[in-house]
Formats: C-alpha cells, sequence, structure tokens
C-alpha cells in the first residue's frame, strides 16, 4: 500500500515538474508584449501587462498561476476571455474521440497483424512487414493530405475538412451520427495507418519468442487446434509486454493528432494549443500543456497497474 | 571495414583470383568483391561510380564552383576529395598482398555479422548513404538554384522534361528544393541525435553506475520530459521564438530527446555493474570515471546505436512536422516540411508539391528504420546463429 503511495506522489510531482518546466520555458521566449493592433496606445498597453500581471516578477506570477490552478481556476485566455477550464471542456472530446478511436484501432489491428506475422513466416511476413514499415515512416500529416487527394479530391468519397458537414443541424438523429462517422474516418484512417507498424512489430517479436516456449510445445502436444494454441494460449502471455506500449504509445499519437487536426481543421486541443502559443496566450498554453502531461502520466500509470494485473509475478507485494 | 570476413585463407594471401591486379587497383571496391567482403566491395564501388559519374556528366559544374564562380565549393571539395580518398585506398590495399583486416572486439563482429547477413538492414544502410551523399552534393546535383524564382505566369508546372517534379508556387525547380531540402533535413536529424545520444549516453550512464542522489534527480527530470508529448513541448518551446533558427531547431531536438536514450542506457547500466568484469575493475582500483568510460559505456551502448538510428527517421518526421507548422525551418531555407506545407494551399491544383517532398521523407525515414531494425536484430543474439 505503501508503495502505491509512492507511486502516486511520484507521478503527481512529474506534472508539477511538467508545470514549472513549462511556465519558465515560456517566460524565458522573448515577444510576450500585446502591444500592436489598432488603438493601442501606450496607456492601454501598460494597462494590459498590469492585469496580466506581467509588471510582477516571473516567480510572483508563477506563485500566483499554481494557487489558482490548486483551487482549480486556471485563469482566463487572453485571446477570447473565456475561462481556460471552458475551452479545453469544450475542445478535449474532440481530441480524445480522435486519439481514442485511432488508439484503439491501431492497437487492435496492430496486434492482429503482428500476430499473422508471426504464425506464418515467410513471404506473408515479409510483405506485411513491408507494408506497414512503409505507413510506419510517414509523416501522419503527409498521409493524411495524402488521403484528402486521392479518396476525399480523386473520388469524393470522404469529406476533407471539419468535424460535421454544414447541413449538420438539419439532419435527423440518425443521420447525425453517420455524418460525424463520415468526417472522422479520414483523421482516424491516417493516425491508425502510421501506428499500427509499431504495435505490429512489437506483437510479432513477443508472439515468436512465446510460440517458442515449452509449454506451448505442450499445448500442441495435447492436441489443441492451432487457432487455441495460438490465440488462447500464446496471445495471452505475448501481449504482456503490449501492454506496457499502450500506455508509453500515448503521447506519440497525441504528438500525431496535434498535426492531423491542423489539417483536417478539427477543433481540438492540438489546435487551441498551437493557436495559443503563436498568440503567447499563456494561460492556455499551461492549461493545454498541463492537459497532456496529465493525460500522459495517468495512462502510464493505468499501463502500469495493467500489467500488474495481467503479471502476477510483478504483482505489488505487501511491505 | 571488414564486414564479412568469409574469403578463404588462400584468397587473403595470395590475392583476388583471375582478375588482373591493375583492374583491381584502379576499380575500387573489386578487390574486395573478389575475396568475398561483398558489403565493402559494393560500398566503395558504388560510391566511387557514383562520384565519378556526378564529376564526369557535371565536370564544368564542378570546376566553376572550385573557381567560386558559382556556390557550391563546399560540395565541389567534398566531391573530389571523397573520390581521391577511395581512389587511393583501392590503390593502396592493392599493393599489399592479403587484405585488410578490421580487428573487432567480440560482440561488434557478431553485430557486424548479422547485420550484414539482414538484407533490409544493408539496403537501408545503402540507400541512406546514398541520401547522404546526395544531401552532401546537393548544389552540384541541383538542376537550378533552389532558391531562384521562374516567371510567376507560369508558375505551378506539372512535371516535364524541363522540370522533372515540376515547379512550386513562385515558380522554383522542385527537384532543386527536394535535393537541397536533403541538407536541411539530413543535418538537422543527425546533428540533433548526435547531440542526444552523447547527452544521453553520458547523463544516464553515469546515473546507472553511480547511482545515488544523482541517479534520482535525473531520471525525475527524464520522467518529466517524458511525460508531456513531445511535439507539444516542442511547439511551446520553439513557437515562443517564433522564427527559431537551424542552429536553435538542432539544440531543441536534441534537449528533447536525450531523455529517451538516458533511460535506455540507464537500465543498461544497471545491469552491467554487477557483473564480474565491473567489479574486477572496480578490485583493481581504478577510479570510477575509468570504470565508466572505460567497461561501463561501451558495454551498454547497445541500446543507444538502435535507438539513434531509429532516432534519425524520427526526428526528420518531427522537424518536418514543426516545420509544416510554420515552426520549424523557416522559408525560404527549402525544408520537405514547409514544402508539404506550401504544397497543402496548392494541393487542388499541384498535387506534385506535396507528393514528392513527402515521398523524400518517407524514403529517408524507411531507410533509418530499416537500419535501426537490422542493428536491433544484430545485437540480440537470439534473432540470429551465434558462432
Amino acid at each position: 500500500m505503501r508503495r502505491v503511495a509512492k507511486g502516486v506522489l511520484y507521478k503527481l510531482s512529474l506534472v508539477a515538474g511538467v508545470a514549472t518546466l513549462l511556465f519558465y520555458a515560456v517566460d524565458l521566449m522573448p515577444g510576450d508584449a500585446p502591444c500592436f493592433g489598432p488603438g493601442m496606445t501606450r496607456e492601454v498597453c501598460a494597462q494590459i501587462a498590469t492585469n496580466r500581471g506581467l509588471d510582477e516578477s516571473v516567480h510572483a506570477r508563477y506563485a500566483t498561476w499554481v494557487v489558482g490552478a490548486l483551487t482549480g481556476d486556471f485563469g482566463d485566455s487572453h485571446r477570447q476571455s473565456r475561462p481556460v477550464l471552458d475551452l479545453i471542456g469544450e475542445l478535449l472530446p474532440n481530441t480524445l474521440l480522435l486519439s481514442g478511436l485511432a488508439l484503439v484501432l491501431a492497437f487492435g489491428l496492430g496486434i492482429l497483424f503482428g500476430v499473422i506475422q508471426a504464425t506464418r513466416p515467410g513471404w506473408v511476413d515479409g510483405a506485411l512487414g513491408t507494408v506497414l514499415l512503409f505507413f510506419y515512416s510517414m509523416p501522419a500529416f503527409w498521409l493524411a493530405l495524402m488521403l484528402i487527394l486521392v479518396l476525399s479530391q480523386g473520388l469524393g468519397l470522404f469529406p476533407a475538412a471539419g468535424v460535421t458537414s454544414v447541413d449538420y443541424d438539419a439532419l435527423s438523429g440518425p443521420g447525425r451520427l453517420l455524418d460525424r462517422l463520415h468526417h472522422l474516418v479520414l483523421p482516424v484512417a491516417a493516425l491508425t495507418l502510421v501506428s499500427m507498424g509499431g504495435v505490429a512489430r512489437y506483437t510479432r517479436d513477443s508472439m515468436l519468442e512465446v510460440l517458442g516456449l515449452d509449454y506451448i510445445r505442450a499445448a500442441r502436444a495435447r492436441g489443441l487446434s492451432e487457432r487455441t494454441v495460438v490465440y488462447r494460449h500464446g496471445l495471452r502471455s505475448a501481449l504482456l509486454p503490449i501492454v506496457t506500449q499502450l500506455g508509453l504509445s500515448l503521447p506519440f499519437l497525441f504528438s500525431g493528432a496535434v498535426l492531423v487536426e491542423a489539417v483536417f481543421g478539427w477543433p481540438g486541443m492540438g489546435r487551441l494549443m498551437y493557436d495559443s502559443v503563436a498568440a503567447r496566450d499563456m494561460p492556455v498554453i499551461m492549461g493545454t500543456g498541463l492537459m497532456f502531461a496529465v493525460i500522459v502520466v495517468l495512462s502510464n500509470a493505468l499501463a502500469d497497474a495493467l500489467y500488474a494485473l495481467a503479471d502476477p509475478r510483478v504483482r505489488y507485494e505487501r511491505d | 571495414m571488414s564486414v564479412t570476413d568469409r574469403g578463404t585463407a588462400r584468397d587473403r594471401r595470395g590475392g583476388p583470383h583471375g582478375t588482373p591486379r591493375w583492374a583491381v587497383a584502379l576499380i575500387p571496391g573489386l578487390g574486395d568483391l573478389r575475396s568475398g567482403r561483398p558489403l565493402t566491395g559494393w560500398a566503395l564501388l558504388g560510391t566511387w561510380a557514383f562520384l565519378l559519374f556526378v564529376l564526369l556528366t557535371r565536370s564544368g559544374r564542378v570546376a566553376a564552383a572550385l573557381s567560386g564562380e558559382v556556390s557550391g565549393r563546399g560540395a565541389a571539395l567534398a566531391l573530389v576529395t571523397g573520390l581521391a580518398l577511395v581512389w587511393s585506398l583501392a590503390l593502396y590495399s592493392s599493393g599489399r598482398s592479403g587484405a585488410r583486416t578490421v580487428r573487432m572486439s567480440v560482440p561488434w563482429r557478431g553485430l557486424a555479422r548479422r547485420f550484414a547477413a539482414n538484407r533490409g538492414a544493408v539496403l537501408g544502410a545503402f540507400l541512406l548513404m546514398g541520401l547522404g551523399w546526395v544531401a552532401v552534393l546537393a548544389p552540384i546535383l541541383a538542376p537550378a538554384d533552389p532558391l531562384a524564382t521562374g516567371p510567376l505566369t507560369d508558375r505551378l508546372q506539372g512535371p516535364s522534361a524541363a522540370h522533372l517534379l515540376g515547379t512550386d508556387e513562385i515558380n522554383r525547380d522542385v527537384l532543386s528544393r527536394l535535393l537541397h531540402g536533403a541538407r536541411v533535413s539530413l543535418g538537422i536529424a543527425f546533428l540533433a541525435v548526435a547531440l542526444a545520444s552523447t547527452l544521453g549516453t553520458l547523463l544516464g550512464a553515469a546515473a546507472g553506475y553511480l547511482g545515488g542522489w544523482l541517479d534520482r534527480a535525473l531520471m525525475a527530470v527524464v520522467d518529466t520530459v517524458l511525460s508531456v508529448p513531445r511535439l507539444v513541448l516542442l511547439i511551446v518551446l520553439v513557437g515562443a521564438v517564433g522564427r527559431p533558427s537551424l542552429l536553435l531547431l538542432v539544440l531543441v531536438l536534441g534537449l528533447t530527446q536525450w531523455p529517451q536514450t538516458a533511460r535506455l542506457i540507464r537500465a543498461e547500466a544497471l545491469s552491467v555493474r554487477d557483473r564480474e568484469f565491473v567489479r574486477a575493475a572496480e578490485a583493481l582500483g581504478f577510479s570510477r570515471t575509468r570504470v565508466l568510460f572505460r567497461h561501463v559505456i561501451p558495454n551498454s551502448l547497445g541500446p543507444v546505436i538502435v535507438a539513434a538510428a531509429l532516432g534519425v527517421g524520427n526526428t526528420i518526421i518531427l522537424e518536418a512536422g514543426l516545420s509544416f507548422l510554420g515552426v520549424g525551418v523557416q522559408p525560404p531555407h527549402p525544408s520537405w516540411g514547409v514544402m508539404i506545407a506550401r504544397g497543402r494551399e496548392h494541393i487542388h491544383t499541384a498535387w506534385w508539391l506535396t507528393t514528392f517532398a513527402g515521398l523524400a521523407i518517407v524514403l529517408t525515414v524507411i531507410a533509418a528504420n530499416m537500419v535501426g531494425d537490422g542493428l536491433r536484430q544484430g545485437l540480440d543474439p537470439r534473432a540470429g546463429d551465434d558462432r
């Protein structure tokens, strides 16, 4: 129990570390003066700076931000004059939908392809490996553009941008769902295709190792069907290292999502983050950065827990 | 470097069979090919043929660059020196009886053998080498100046004989920009990975071997940096500056990558720390620094090498992403990411802008990944036979 508490404390300190890193990094960068645009007199400018606390020292502002954050107040966006939490609450579901779907599909397909590669050595393994490496080596945003070029512009199959169509409000219930799914296809496909190669490779290597073990031979000797041997006996223990991979691949997926969101004009956290950096919108940068960190740390913790759950050898012993 | 020493003893002593000595002396790599070292042979022969071809077909350009009339003096010098080196190596080694043998310690020899047996890895290594030469020789190879704009009235030309890959939105030659883009993309990626590998190796190995507060502090930093998606961290760091220089990009990409290397080598150093040879070195009274550099680091390097090869591909993709968002390489520098971003605005009318720049990235990253895979399998003795 004490070990779990220690772990939680460490994860919390990581999030705090990220907050400190981001705050001082952004502050170090030049160009935070809000003094351009029409009607910007010296006085207005000075007033804005005072309002944003820019006349205080970095440390004072950091302290103010920490106190606010601890009480659940992340400040207002400079650009939109709305609470940061509202903005995040509005856009986070879009990003989670996109990344979540891509994560599930990438792992589902990746594991499937990995098992196929491991059980069919020879040309199937080689051909699949080559195709997967090809997609794995692509920038997600370029693949997204190519998908738009061929499937959207060339064949007119899928919409190239946005979350919903223009006539979304006029659609019926099921029509709306279909419209949303229709818009999801290309961004999710781009993210999935790029990420599944890595999963497949891990699965293949892990499977090959497991399938060479004695207990698999024993299972075969007992006359079990190949299917049962591979999926019930083999895959179950081969999945262990892949569970860890699930937690670790989340930051990677978010990185891809930021770019794919930019390509598809997808209103998500990535775009929010990028726009706020361009506009030096400090509270939003901090809010979104922290949100990403929390998600990553949480998913790592989840991966640890799943690993402990799946593998009796690493279960937390009482101490 | 001799990678596959499969030549028989007779071959080595008596020289290559059935090939006149003058041919061996004049054509680099032939000797290696004849005495059963195909990798070294093809690498030398390929480099020699490629450089000679470039020199012969673009001799006017090389001469002009050497005399300083046109830009690209460095590239011309590299071409001439590279060719001279390869050739003199052939002359030198053909004059000696017996083949060159490079002595490698046992684990590295095994790695080299398994790597050479991996067709994909070898292909990737040759590809990467070729791309490296393309990057170095870009000013000589490019048919046009990558920054020179043509008349705007016929911009966005499709691929044709005059412009093999078409022209862009201000009528610059896309092929020339791609070749010069290789310089920017490969240069940034290799420098950033070199920085990250060096820093990560030193810090990670020190943390793993010495332990204590250094280890705890360092791992806290590593875990913190790895808790933020790297692209998000990069956008914040670079985006806040606005127009980053190439040097700043190298620094930022390198400084956000070393934690991964450090984590890998720390784990390795932790297991090496308790091995007999380290204990023995300590018992002999060698200083901790000496043990760290002479024993711990060399024996923990495996995963770092793999991570570096895979990191090159990864960094190229990241740099392209940053440039695509406008916070990476700044125009008019020809970077593949910038070209994709510009091409995106014209994707409806000029597909060649985005497509070719992306294919260049894919080709480079595939090559780096194949090399990384080969190294990974080569370092894992279970993956292949081990004599």
